[in-house]
């Protein structure tokens, strides 16, 4: 009986239920079972409320909000010009670079295409790349710079695998950068192919995009020096940034109207605020339930027979997770998933931090990934080509991200080089 | 009747939504006094973290259900994409029945949270109640059933993931769906 109201709220999520609705629903028939009242859900749901990061979640996403919705995209792009113009391939690493800052602020793939989308790929088609080349890029630098801090992938992992996100941040920081090289000597390579003029590079021009991002430029650094110095921590430097940055867009440039502009803002970026908070609660109830039953247990000693090493299991995992990148967003997907792989994992030696910065970049490529990735919906719709334009458009750089995949999975001291390093 | 429904709506939405500005409002300007406190002063204020955090969950219980009225909530929803009017239609209504049954068991429960907290007179810090922070679990599941309820009403489709930020029609920025604010870009 148990098993068949489950399936029957399992069903109801592909049929289109609100997850939170699905999980809690979950939940409440499985606590049932052993005789426990649905209160059991909301105790675990009110236990959100003693982690002090859950308060870089909402500041985090209102600045970036704020960014999004002022002119940064404008006046990024035209900075990065200014400085990477003139490398092979300049124009497409401007928007791999800046498609990667967005994200690491804006954390929600969608966003990235969304509000950079329109301002890159005409560019992008102007200076002569293929059609299809400039879609792939865009669509699959939707999610590139979800390994940079501040992004909001990562606080919520930290949470959810009780791992330092001061830690994670370091993490995902030279795993980041590798993608972006990676994706960047492509670029390079079919604007050679293409015979793309390089432009040369001007003083001038450089000057003057840096004075007009004068107030954006040091919002990366500050926040990264900021944690590491021990000068405040990361739930601290959310404060920061979304203070800083209402200042900036809306008492110095003025780009966001104090009264028509900011409240419309800041109820959108609650919106998607609400929609993970909900998750994330009534998730915590059924994590609860599954580990008192034991569940990961069961599930380690299932694959234990298959797979017997480290290696097999990472490959196995790799694979797992780029299903689920297709299939949901990166949000529920760290919420649902992770506390069921992460003992598994352990089991199998796996350091935790290592396996996040595995975990999101997995996701990030599954974001783009045929038949269900989201990053394709969205972008077919922002550009108004056929999603199937977009499966062959994005098909190279999911081969690129995918060897880099290969390289952060299996080169550990990749990942946790820098937190040795600097970290605590 | 549908004026009636319409109205409640749009009443329930503009009360929701004027908190939730509110409360991030709030939220950043004691977040940063605390910040500035603690590295100036060298003591913060003594409940805003706590309070900070309960900030967070009112934040989020009440983003929720602008999210269910926009139909932005996160789902997975793999049939919803490739089938048509009529079945969506059904799926809406199936879907929809069972989140407001979902919702007002976790509204009851979370009822009952509450009073046993007020009971055993929890406090979050020295002299501050918990329950009044509380109460707003059962009051979001409430008014979480009640949204959905009204988009079924009023025909509303669940399930459109990111309906407003697909928007094609939309050229600048786009994650607010606002109409102020591209009117506005298009007269600079």
């Amino acid at each position: 009986m148990t098993g068949l109201l489950i399936l029957g709220c399992l069903l109801l999520a592909i049929g289109g239920a609100p997850l939170y609705a699905v999980l809690a629903g979950i939940a409440i028939i499985a606590f049932a079972a052993v005789e426990l009242d649905p209160v059991v859900v909301i105790i675990e749901m009110y236990r959100m409320t003693s982690q002090p990061t859950l308060l870089a979640i909402p500041l985090f996403t209102f600045a970036g909000y704020l960014l999004a919705e002022s002119g940064a995209p404008k006046r990024l792009v035209r900075l990065s010009h200014a400085l990477f113009g003139w490398l092979p391939g300049g124009v497409a690493v401007v928007a791999l670079l800046v498609c990667s800052f967005f994200t690491a602020f804006t954390g929600a793939s969608g966003v990235t295409i969304v509000a950079l989308g329109g301002l890159l790929f005409p560019v992008l088609i102007k200076e002569g790349y293929p059609e299809r080349f400039s879609l792939g890029l865009l669509t699959s630098s939707g999610s590139l710079g979800l390994l940079f801090p501040p992004s909001l992938p990562i606080i919520l992992y930290a949470m959810i695998a009780s791992i330092s996100v001061d830690q994670l941040f370091l993490a995902g920081i030279l795993p980041g950068l590798l993608l972006i090289i990676a994706l960047s000597l492509f670029s390079g390579w079919i604007s050679r192919k293409n015979k793309i003029p390089t432009q040369p590079f001007e003083m001038k021009e450089a000057v003057l995009a840096i004075r007009e991002a004068a107030w954006e430029i040091p919002l990366p650094i500050g926040i990264i020096a900021g944690i590491y110095s021990g000068f405040f921590t990361a739930t601290e430097a959310a404060a920061m940034t979304a203070f800083y940055l209402f200042i900036v867009e809306v008492v110095i440039h003025r780009d966001i109207h104090i009264t028509k502009d900011l409240p419309l803002i800041a109820r959108e970026s609650m919106v998607l605020v609400g929609g993970i908070l909900i998750i994330l609660g009534s998730a915590l109830g059924l994590t609860n339930y599954l580990i008192d039953a034991e569940i990961p247990a069961v599930i380690f000693d299932f694959i234990r027979g298959t797979l017997d090493s480290k290696w097999t299991f990472l490959i196995a995992l790799n694979i797992f997770l780029l299903i689920v990148g297709a299939l949901m967003d990166i949000f529920s997907a760290i919420i649902v998933v992770v506390p069921l792989i992460l003992p598994i994992a352990q089991e199998f030696g796996v350091n935790p931090v290592h396996l996040g910065i595995i975990f999101l970049t997995n996701l990030e490529i599954g974001y783009s990934t045929p038949p269900v990735g989201l990053n394709l919906f969205i972008s077919s719709f922002r550009f108004r080509k056929s999603i199937l334009t977009l499966y062959r458009s994005t098909l190279p750089f999911i081969g690129i991200m995918l060897i880099v995949l290969l390289i952060i999975t299996y080169w550990e001291d990749l990942s946790l080089f820098l937190v040795r390093l600097i970290g605590p | 009747m549908r004026r009636l429904v319409e109205g409640i709506d749009r009443g329930l939405t503009t009360v929701v939504s004027a908190t939730v500005v509110l409360l991030l409002a709030f939220m950043v300007i004691l977040s940063f006094t605390q910040v500035i406190l603690r590295n100036v002063v060298g003591e913060g204020i003594p409940w805003a973290e706590i309070v900070l955090q309960h900030t967070v969950l009112a934040v989020g219980m009440f983003g929720a259900v602008i999210a269910a009225r926009q139909g932005r909530q996160i789902a997975i929803d793999v049939i919803g994409r490739i089938s048509g009017p009529l079945i969506r239609r059904i799926l809406t209504w199936i879907t929809g029945t069972f989140t407001i049954v979902i919702s007002l068991i976790l509204a009851r429960a979370s009822w009952i949270f509450v009073l046993s907290e007020k009971e055993y007179a929890s406090e979050l810090v020295e002299g501050l109640s918990a329950w009044p922070f509380q109460l707003v679990l059962p009051v979001g599941f409430v008014l979480l059933a009640v949204q959905v309820f009204l988009n079924l009403l009023l025909g509303r489709m669940s399930s459109q993931e990111h309906a407003s930020s697909l928007d094609p029609k939309a050229d600048s920025a786009t994650l607010v769906p606002s109409d102020s604010y591209s009117q506005r870009e298009e007269e600079r």
